[in-house]
C-alpha cells in the first residue's frame, strides 16, 4: 500500500511527463466541443478551425484520435533551439529553457511530429544541447562540497537524471565532515 | 436482409456505409451496459480479413468505441460461437468479416433468433450472396446488413425471380411432392456424421437434381415457412414457363460456383475515405487486401486493374512526391513511412533472397522453364547469363546487388523473357518505405509475410535458413527452428490473455483473446498435439498475424518463415511433377500425397492451396483444358484436386482449384458444389472447417471413392 | 428541463464559474509561482513533489486534499449521469471521455501523494509516536494508522525475537554506544534539489556561510538548511 522502495529515492520520467501534461498548448481542433469544466480548470470551447488552448493531455489525447492539430511552442523550432545550443556551447552557464521542455518536446515528437517542420533537425539539435549540459553537470561534480551547489538553469529531466548520484555524494562528503558529538549549529531565521 | 450500396450509389434516400457506422456509434454511446462485449468482430483468417478487422478496430478506437476482435476458423466454429453470442445481453453489433455471404442468415438457423436489438453486419468479399440475405425484409429484416460492392445492383432479375418464388410457395409443394421423393428428406438433413454446411448443404441439393429444387433452400427456410403461413393461401400463381424461368435464374446464380468480389479490406477503406479518416496506415492495409486477392487468384488481371488506379490515385494523393529527384525505394528521411507506387515483378519476395531463387521459386517461371527437371534450371541460368549476370551475381543477396544491376534489371527481364515465352512478368502494385529502420516492403511480400504467419506461425515445426549459412558458411549452413519471437508457453499465454483484457480496460477499446469452447489440453509448442492443441495453434498464429500487420520487425521475420514455406512447396511440388503423380480422370488432374517429408506442412488447407495454384501454374502450358460436364459455362478450364493425408487424424486434407488457361485470369471455382455433390452421392463421412467451400477434410477409406464419385459425376 | 441538458448546464455553469481563464502554464521558465493564481491541482501537484523529496514528513494538506476528492466525486457523478442518459448528444462523448481521462489523472496525484506519506509514516512509526510536533502534522487516520503500524511491529519483534533475549536488551529502544539509535529518525541532512519560488530570506549553510535565493534560483543543499522555507511554501523541492 505504501509507496514501493524503487519509487522513494526519486521521481520515473512518466511521472514527470505527467506533471509537464498539465501545461497548457494551442491546438488546431477539428471537432467542436462546448467550454467544459474540469478539475483542473475550465477549456474550450472548440470551434474549429479557430485555435484553442489545452492543457497537453488533452492535446494528445484528441491527438491520438486524429482530432486536432498541435501547434508547437516557439521554443520548438528549428531556429530557437540552433539559437539555443550555441548559446549551451560558448556560455559557462545553462542557458535558459522551459522547465520541462525534455518532456513537452518528447511528448510532442512522438506522437505530433508530423505537426512540426523537419523533426529530424530538432531531434539532433535537442539531442546536442542535451549533450552540451550533460558535460556541464559533470563538470559540477567537481564543484560539489558538503554544503551547497548552485544549478540554476537546469530543467527536471535532466536534475531527476543527476538526482541519486548528487544527492549520494553530498551526502557522504557531509558524512565525512559532520562531527558527530557536535552536530553543527543552524541559525533559524 | 438490407444491403448498403457503396458510396458512390448513396444518396437520401439510401444510406450507405457511413450511415451504418455512425448508427454502430451512435448504439453504443446510447446503451448504459457497454462493455467490451457490445461490438463484437467475427474475423475469417484470411490476410484480407485481418487487414478489414484491424482497420476497423483502428477507427473504433480512434472513437473510443469498446469492440473485441474474435476469430473464427470456419462453419463449424461460426455456429458455436454464434450459440455462445446469443446469450450475451450486452451484446448489440456484430460485424463478420469474410464470412456469411452465402448464408442464409435471417434464417432462425442463424442469425433470425436473436434479439431484435442485435445488427448484424457482413463484409465479405465472397460471392455469390445468399438472396435471402440480400433482398429479405421482414421483422428480422432490417437488422441484417450487407455492405455491398455494387454487384447487387445487377442482381435485378435475381430479385425478381426470388421474390416471386417467395411470394408463391404453394405451386411448388405440389411439384415437389411429386418429383423429389427420394430427394427430399435427405436435403434437408444435414445430419451426416461429422457434417456441419448448411446454407451450402442446401443449395446443393438443386445441383443434384437438376433445374428445380427445394424453395425452401434457395431462399431460407425458416424464412419460407414464416412467409408461407402468414401469407397463407394465395390465389394467383405463376405459369409454369415463368417458374422456371424464376427458378433458372435463381440457380444459375447460386450454382455457377464460387467467386470474389471486393474485398472486404477495400469495403472499410471507402468507410473510412467517407468519414474522412484515412491514412497511410490504412492505405498500406487496403493496398494488402486488394494484393492478396490478386496472388492467390481470387480475382483476375482485369479486376485488379480496375481497382489499382484508385489505390494509384490514393497513394499520391497521401504521399506528394517531395521532389521530382525523389527515388521510389529510398526512404527520405528516418520517420518516412510514405507508400510508392512501382512495377512489381511477379517473383516471389525477390528482393529478399537472391535473384536466382527468387526466379526459381516463383510458380510462373517454374512453369514456363520447367524447373523441377534439370535442364530447366539450366535454361534459368542460361536466361539470367543472357541477361548480363553472372553466376555469382545472382547469387548475391538482393541487397548487395550492384545498383545498375538493379536497375537494368527490369528492362533487361523484359527484353530477354520473351524468348523464353514469359510475358507479363511485371504489375503495378505499391511498396512502403520504413525509414532508416528497414529496407522497403512490397506488398505482395507483406502478403505473403502475414498469410505464411497465418497457416504455420505456430504448430509446425518449420526449418529457416539462417543468412550467411548457405555455401558452407557458418558451420556448413543448416538451420533453425522458427519461432514467433514472444514465444510464451501455451498456459501462460492463456493467462496472459485473460490478464491483458482486464488491464486495459480504462474506458479505451480492450481486445480479448477467446478460444473456442472445448479446447483440450495444449500440446507442445512446436508441434500439433492432440485437437485441442491444433484448436489453440490456429488461433495464436491468428493473433501472430494481426499484431505483424503494423509491426515492420514482426513483418522481417516472418519473411524467413516464407521462404522457409516456399521452398517446401517447390520441394513437394518438383517431386510432384517429377514422379508423374498426377493422375488424370476424366480431365481432373488429381494429386494424392502420401507420404513425404513434409507431410504435416502440407495437411494444412492453406499450404496445400498453395501448393495446388503453384502445380496450376506449372503445368498450365502443358495441359489442356477441359470443359467440365454439367458445369455452367463453355469455357475451358483447368480443374485440379490435390489431397494430402493428415496421419496424425487420419483424414485427407481435400483442396479443388479450378483455374483458368491464362495466368491472371480466374474462373469461378465449382468445387465447392461438386464436392458437396459427390459427398452426397457416395456418403461419405467428410468435414468442411473453414469457410472456404472448396477445401474439405475426408475420413481416409472414403478418398479413393469419394475422388471417382467427384470426377466422374461432372 | 430534464437530466441532461441539466447536467450538460451544470457542466457549463461550472465551466463558468471556474477561473476566468487558466493563468499562462508554459512560463518560459517555471510553472506557476504566483500563489493567487495557482489552480488546487497545481498545488496538490507541488505539494506531491515536495512529499517525494522531502526525507521527513510534511505537515498533511487536509483541506487541499478535501477539496480535490470532493471535485473528482462530483465530476464523475456528472459523468456517469450522462452516460447513461440516452437523450445526451453525440458531442458529448468527447467530454465524457476527456472528463474521465482527468479523473484517472487526478486520482493517481492524490493515491500518490498519499501513499509516500504512508510509506514514510511506516518507516518512522515509533519516532512520530514520540514527538508531538510530528504528529501533528499527519491526519487523525494517519496517526491511528502509525499506532497501531507501531504497535504491531513491536508485538511482532518482541514474539518473535525479543522474549528469548536477556532482559537488559529486550526493549526497542536500547541505548549502545558508538551505535545510531534504534529508533530512526528522519534524516534531515539528506541534500535535496530545491527551486525557489519567490526571493527568500538568507538561511545559514552548513559551511557557515548565509545562501539568499532569488526567484527561480535551484539549488542542492541539505533539507534541514531549507526546511523552514518549504513550510512557509517559499521554495519547493523538484
Amino acid at each position: 500500500m505504501a509507496l514501493p522502495q524503487s519509487l522513494r529515492t526519486s521521481v520515473t520520467p512518466p511521472e514527470l511527463e505527467l506533471i509537464a501534461s498539465e501545461q497548457l498548448i494551442d491546438i488546431v481542433p477539428l471537432v467542436t466541443m462546448e467550454k467544459t469544466a474540469f478539475i483542473s480548470g475550465a477549456y474550450g470551447p472548440l470551434r474549429p478551425p479557430a485555435k484553442a488552448r489545452v492543457p497537453l493531455w488533452i492535446a494528445v489525447n484528441l491527438k491520438l484520435k486524429r482530432k486536432c492539430h498541435i501547434v508547437p511552442p516557439e521554443w520548438l523550432s528549428v531556429e530557437s533551439l540552433q539559437d539555443k545550443l550555441t548559446r549551451e556551447t560558448s556560455n559557462p552557464g545553462f542557458s535558459e529553457l522551459p522547465f520541462r521542455f525534455a518532456e513537452i518536446s518528447k511528448v510532442i515528437l512522438d506522437i505530433a511530429s508530423d505537426d512540426l517542420e523537419n523533426p529530424d533537425k530538432i531531434r539532433t539539435l535537442l539531442k546536442d544541447i542535451r549533450e552540451a549540459r550533460q558535460s556541464k553537470s559533470r563538470e559540477g561534480i567537481s564543484k560539489l562540497d558538503h554544503s551547497e551547489l548552485g544549478l540554476s538553469g537546469l530543467c527536471s529531466m535532466e536534475i531527476n537524471e543527476i538526482r541519486p548520484f548528487f544527492i549520494k555524494g553530498m551526502s557522504v562528503l557531509t558524512k565525512l565532515i559532520r562531527d558527530p558529538e557536535h552536530p553543527p549549529k543552524l541559525d533559524e531565521t | 436482409m438490407v444491403y448498403l450500396p457503396p458510396p458512390q450509389y448513396a444518396s437520401a434516400s439510401r444510406t450507405s456505409y457511413a450511415e451504418a457506422y455512425n448508427k454502430i456509434l451512435a448504439t453504443h454511446r446510447r446503451s448504459p451496459l457497454t462493455s467490451a462485449s457490445s461490438i463484437i468482430i467475427l474475423v475469417a483468417p484470411d490476410v484480407d480479413a485481418l487487414c478489414a478487422a484491424k482497420m476497423l478496430a483502428q477507427l473504433f478506437k480512434q472513437d473510443d468505441v469498446m469492440h473485441k476482435v474474435v476469430p473464427v476458423a470456419g462453419i463449424a466454429d461460426l455456429e458455436s460461437t454464434r450459440d455462445e453470442l446469443i446469450t450475451q445481453t450486452e451484446l448489440h453489433t456484430l460485424i463478420l468479416l469474410n464470412m456469411g455471404a452465402i448464408l442464409d442468415l435471417p434464417s432462425s438457423e442463424w442469425f433470425g433468433d436473436y434479439d431484435p436489438q442485435v445488427t448484424v453486419h457482413i463484409i465479405d468479399s465472397s460471392r455469390p450472396q445468399n438472396l435471402a440475405t440480400l433482398f429479405g425484409a421482414g421483422e428480422n429484416g432490417d437488422r441484417i446488413i450487407i455492405w455491398d460492392d455494387g454487384g447487387a445492383e445487377k442482381l435485378e432479375e435475381e430479385r425478381k425471380a426470388w421474390e416471386a418464388i417467395m411470394l408463391d410457395p404453394e405451386h411448388d409443394s405440389d411439384e415437389d411432392s411429386d418429383m423429389y421423393s427420394d430427394g427430399g428428406p435427405s436435403g434437408d438433413e444435414n445430419e451426416d456424421d461429422d457434417v456441419d454446411v448448411d446454407g451450402d448443404g442446401d443449395d446443393e441439393e438443386c445441383g443434384e437434381d437438376g433445374r428445380l429444387g427445394k424453395r425452401r433452400s434457395l431462399g431460407g427456410s425458416g424464412q419460407g415457412n414464416r412467409k408461407r403461413r402468414r401469407l397463407g393461401r394465395r390465389t394467383h400463381r405463376l405459369s409454369s414457363e415463368q417458374r422456371e424461368t424464376y427458378e433458372a435464374r435463381l440457380e444459375k446464380h447460386y450454382m455457377s460456383g464460387t467467386w470474389y468480389g471486393q474485398s472486404a479490406s477495400n469495403t472499410v477503406y471507402f468507410l473510412a475515405t467517407v468519414l474522412e479518416r484515412v491514412d497511410n496506415d490504412f492505405l498500406w492495409l487496403a493496398i494488402m487486401g486488394l494484393t492478396y486477392q490478386y496472388t492467390t487468384s481470387r480475382i483476375s488481371r482485369a479486376d485488379y486493374d480496375k481497382y489499382h488506379p484508385i489505390f494509384y490515385d490514393e497513394v499520391f494523393r497521401l504521399n506528394p512526391p517531395a521532389t521530382a529527384a525523389s527515388s521510389a525505394t529510398t526512404s527520405l528521411h528516418p520517420d518516412d513511412s510514405s507508400i510508392r507506387a512501382t512495377d512489381e515483378l511477379r517473383f516471389l519476395l525477390f528482393r529478399h533472397w537472391n535473384l536466382y531463387d527468387a526466379m526459381y521459386h516463383s510458380s510462373y517461371v517454374a512453369g514456363k522453364l520447367g524447373i523441377w527437371k534439370e535442364r530447366g534450371r539450366k535454361k534459368l541460368s542460361g536466361l539470367l547469363a543472357k541477361m548480363g549476370f553472372s553466376i555469382q551475381q545472382t547469387q548475391q543477396s538482393y541487397f548487395h546487388m550492384d545498383m545498375d544491376l538493379k536497375r537494368q534489371l527490369q528492362s533487361k527481364l523484359e527484353a530477354i523473357s520473351p524468348e523464353y515465352g514469359m510475358v507479363e512478368l511485371t504489375y503495378p502494385s505499391f511498396m512502403r518505405l520504413y525509414g532508416f529502420k528497414s529496407h522497403p516492403l512490397s506488398a505482395a511480400d507483406a502478403v505473403e509475410a502475414i498469410s505464411a504467419l497465418l497457416d504455420i506461425a505456430g504448430g509446425v515445426r518449420m526449418e529457416v535458413e539462417v543468412e550467411g549459412a548457405r555455401n558452407g558458411g557458418e558451420w556448413f549452413g543448416g538451420g533453425k527452428v522458427w519461432e514467433a519471437p514472444d514465444k510464451v508457453s501455451s498456459e501462460e499465454r492463456g493467462k496472459i490473455a485473460l490478464v491483458e483484457g482486464v488491464n486495459r480496460s480504462n474506458g479505451g477499446p480492450t481486445r480479448d483473446m477467446t478460444k473456442p469452447q472445448g479446447l483440450g489440453q495444449e500440446g507442445d509448442e512446436s508441434e500439433i498435439g492432440g485437437d485441442g492443441g491444433e484448436l489453440e495453434w490456429w488461433i495464436r498464429n491468428f493473433w501472430t498475424a494481426f499484431d505483424a500487420l503494423t509491426d515492420i520487425t514482426r513483418l522481417r521475420e516472418a519473411l524467413s518463415l516464407t521462404m522457409a514455406l516456399h521452398r517446401a512447396i517447390i520441394r513437394q511440388g518438383s517431386s510432384i511433377i517429377d514422379k508423374q503423380d498426377i493422375k488424370t480422370m476424366r480431365g481432373h488432374r488429381v494429386v494424392v500425397l502420401t507420404q513425404g517429408p513434409d507431410l504435416a506442412l502440407f495437411a494444412h488447407p492453406g499450404v496445400l492451396s498453395r501448393l495446388a495454384m503453384w502445380l496450376v501454374d506449372a503445368l498450365r502450358d502443358r495441359t489442356p483444358g477441359t470443359v467440365l460436364g454439367g458445369s455452367r459455362s463453355k469455357r475451358k478450364s483447368l480443374p485440379f484436386v490435390v489431397a494430402c493425408l493428415n496421419e496424425r487424424s487420419g483424414t485427407y486434407v481435400v483442396v479443388g482449384v479450378t483455374a483458368a488457361l491464362d495466368f491472371g485470369d480466374t474462373r469461378k471455382n465449382e468445387f465447392g458444389l461438386a464436392f458437396l455433390d459427390a459427398k452426397e452421392r457416395c456418403n461419405a463421412r467428410t468435414r468442411h472447417s473453414s469457410f472456404d467451400t472448396s477445401v474439405l477434410e475426408i475420413n481416409k477409406d472414403d478418398l479413393n471413392i469419394f475422388l471417382e464419385t467427384l470426377c466422374e459425376g461432372r | 428541463m430534464d437530466t441532461s441538458s441539466l447536467n450538460q448546464i451544470d457542466f457549463i455553469a461550472k465551466a463558468r464559474n471556474a477561473s476566468p481563464s487558466p493563468p499562462p502554464r508554459d512560463g518560459f521558465l517555471f510553472t506557476d509561482l504566483d500563489d493567487a493564481q495557482e489552480l488546487p491541482l497545481q498545488k496538490l501537484i507541488r505539494h506531491w513533489m515536495n512529499e517525494r523529496h522531502a526525507p521527513d514528513i510534511l505537515p498533511i494538506q487536509a483541506e487541499l486534499l478535501a477539496g480535490i476528492l470532493d471535485h473528482i466525486h462530483k465530476q464523475s457523478s456528472t459523468v456517469s449521469l450522462l452516460r447513461t442518459d440516452p437523450d445526451a448528444s453525440e458531442d458529448e462523448h468527447f467530454r465524457i471521455m476527456l472528463a474521465q481521462t482527468e479523473i484517472e489523472r487526478v486520482k493517481f496525484v492524490v493515491r500518490s501523494y498519499v501513499r509516500t506519506r504512508l510509506s514514510k509514516i511506516e518507516d518512522y512509526a515509533r519516532w512520530i509516536l514520540a514527538d508531538p510536533l510530528l504528529q501533528g502534522r499527519l491526519s487523525e487516520t494517519e496517526l491511528k494508522h502509525a499506532k497501531s503500524y507501531a504497535n504491531l511491529l513491536a508485538t511482532h519483534f518482541e514474539e518473535s525475537v525479543l522474549k528469548a533475549l536477556p532482559g537488559a536488551q529486550q526493549s526497542l529502544d536500547d541505548p549502545v554506544p558508538f551505535m545510531p539509535p534504534m529508533i530512526t529518525a528522519p534524516d534531515k541532512m539528506r541534500p535535496v534539489f530545491v527551486l525557489a519560488r519567490r526571493d527568500c530570506p538568507s538561511v545559514y549553510l552548513p559551511d557557515g556561510t548565509k545562501m539568499e535565493m532569488r526567484k527561480g534560483q535551484i539549488s542542492l543543499t541539505q533539507y534541514r538548511v531549507i526546511e523552514s522555507l518549504l513550510f512557509q511554501d517559499l521554495v519547493e523541492l523538484v
